[in-house]
């Protein structure tokens, strides 16, 4: 990947054709699943485009096996990415006291409570992780939609600290942060600028829908709005090492249009008209 | 309590319903499961917010696997008219979410019921545009309960193999597998097919991933002959195979996860 911003999209495989139509607009494809077996197009998307390892990789409050790392290794050198992600999350418990009888993973993301010993956890694993695939590694948060009345860290210093002891860069989901202030009550762009930009290296740019679960709006494979928008502008001004925007829409029920049109719109808003 | 303790106790009622309704009904009786400081801790959270991102997340949960495990069934919605998506937006569907234990075959199975049901009630106009239609929301259905299935109990090679618990043969009156290959390639929209007596051997692998292939009457028989307590000589005399070709077999069905190996004879 060249030192200029890349403009990219998530590889949605059933949109295949489309993307590969579309590689003059489309610089990297950030990957959530390694393609299946069925995916003829997968050689030429591979060979055609700067792919970004966004998979599952492991919960990085608790270290991560050998065979979680060497599954890590295995995409990193699939798809020859130049940094690997991976989100700040938890979503299985571990050492419970109900044991093995109660351990539900919930196969979804969910944020962590920003706590010093989960802090020392996440750091210790994720420099782990960092130092076993030799890349930079990127971490995602997620917005945190239940607040439990207990002593924590702000998202933001969490964060801060979190970089500087693992050593990661920061993945900044757009929505997420706006999601977060809103859960919060704050003011995005407040919020925004509280975080540790100067670690950005991709930010992520979608959309939100009202979620009929949550009432509260989610994010959604969607073009973004211009808030969104701003906020991203926001973001970018003030992350040195920012190397990537993702239009972060990835679902079987994505249009090709859809997909095109929130790459433009970044592209757009970006000042790299193609 | 740390903030570890405290997080295992909040995804437990996150994704545990009957523990989530003991724990908003203030059953102390569930301190010693979630710890007596996490229980406190956790009544103090909204009941309504708990609630809400717990339907949530299970929703997220079978709504990726019926995209994932009922891809074709869905392929076809367009000409059936039948999702099974919605399920998920009914009141039915709403307390199977609400009550089920994320990762769980029994939750799997509530969520099961519901689909073939209605993906094959009332669904004379559907078999007559696609004859094999029941046999495909049967291929989907188990491909669904082999991946909720019970997990592997392990073991080593020192043992003697046995059919893994989730394992299912299954038995169709249709050429699946051909009809999966065309709607792969989406030339037709109702792919056609031709009547043919059909065993797969379904199996979900230590990594969870679920396989499917077609099952040869003797890799039948070695699969429901391996009871976890004959050796793979006694396996291949019983199923009339040569020595090597069977331990060949085992080892290939060990690794979709069909065969397990237990660790005492």
């Amino acid at each position: 990947m060249a030192n200029s911003l890349s403009i990219g999209a998530f590889y949605n495989p059933h949109l295949a054709h489309e993307t590969l139509a579309a590689s003059e607009l489309i610089d990297h494809l950030a990957m959530a699943d390694l393609p299946g077996q069925h995916d003829a197009a997968w050689p030429e998307i591979r060979e055609r485009f700067t792919l970004l390892l966004h998979d599952y990789l492991g919960q990085l409050s608790e270290p991560l096996d050998e065979e979680e790392l060497g599954r890590a290794r295995f995409l990193l050198d699939q798809y020859r990415s130049p940094w690997a992600a991976e989100h700040l999350q938890r979503i299985r418990c571990t050492g419970s006291p109900g044991g093995e009888a109660h351990r539900p993973q919930l196969d979804y993301v969910f944020p962590p409570l920003y706590t010093d010993d989960l802090l020392a956890d996440y750091a210790r694993n994720a420099r782990l992780l960092r130092e076993h695939l030799g890349v930079p590694l990127a971490i995602e948060p997620i917005p945190t939609y239940m607040h439990l009345d207990v002593p924590q860290m702000s998202e933001p210093e969490f964060l801060h600290r979190l970089c500087e002891q693992s050593g990661c860069h920061l993945l900044l989901d757009i929505v997420h942060t706006w999601l977060s202030a809103r859960f919060a009550g704050r003011d995005p762009r407040a919020l925004l600028l509280e975080l540790p930009l100067e670690r950005v290296i991709e930010i992520h740019v979608a959309g939100s829908a009202p979620d009929p679960d949550l009432e509260e709006p989610w994010i959604a494979p969607m073009l973004p709005d211009r808030e969104i928008l701003d906020l991203a502008e926001l973001a970018a001004a003030r992350a040195p090492g920012l190397r990537a925007i993702t239009f972060d829409a990835f679902s079987p029920a994505l249009r090709a249009d859809t997909l095109l049109a929130g790459v433009r719109l970044i592209h757009e808003r970006f000042g790299q008209n193609r | 309590m740390t903030g570890r303790s405290l997080h295992n106790a909040l995804l437990a009622v996150l994704g545990d319903g009957p523990l989530r309704a003991r724990l908003l009904n203030g059953d102390n009786s569930i301190r010693g499961l979630l710890g007596s400081e996490e229980w406190v801790a956790l009544l103090r959270v909204s009941g309504e917010r708990l609630c809400r991102m717990s339907r949530f997340l299970a929703r997220h949960y079978y709504r990726e696997r019926i995209v994932r495990l009922f891809r074709h069934v869905r392929t076809l919605a367009p000409d059936t008219g039948r999702d099974p998506l919605t399920v998920l937006d009914t009141p039915a569907g709403r307390v199977a979410l609400d009550q089920s234990v994320l990762g769980t075959a029994a939750s799997a199975e509530s969520v099961l019921s519901l689909i073939e049901d209605y993906l094959i009630g009332n669904d004379g106009a559907i078999r007559d545009a696609i004859p094999y239609w029941r046999d495909l929301v049967r291929y989907q259905a188990t491909m669904f309960r082999v991946e909720a299935g019970a997990p592997r109990s392990g073991g080593t090679r020192d043992g003697a193999p046995c059919r893994s618990l989730s394992t299912r043969i299954l038995e169709l009156d249709w050429d699946i597998p051909e009809v999966l290959s065309e709607l792969r390639k989406g030339t037709h929209p109702i792919p056609p097919a031709n009547p043919m007596p059909t065993c797969l051997l379904v199996a979900r692998s230590r990594h969870g991933r679920v396989t499917a292939v077609r099952c040869l009457a003797e890799i039948r028989m070695l699969v429901e002959s391996a009871n976890g307590e004959r050796g793979v000589e006694e396996l291949a005399q019983r199923c009339k195979l040569p020595l090597q070709e069977t331990a060949r077999f085992l080892r290939q069905l060990e690794e979709i996860g069909a065969i397990e190996w237990k660790a005492e004879r």
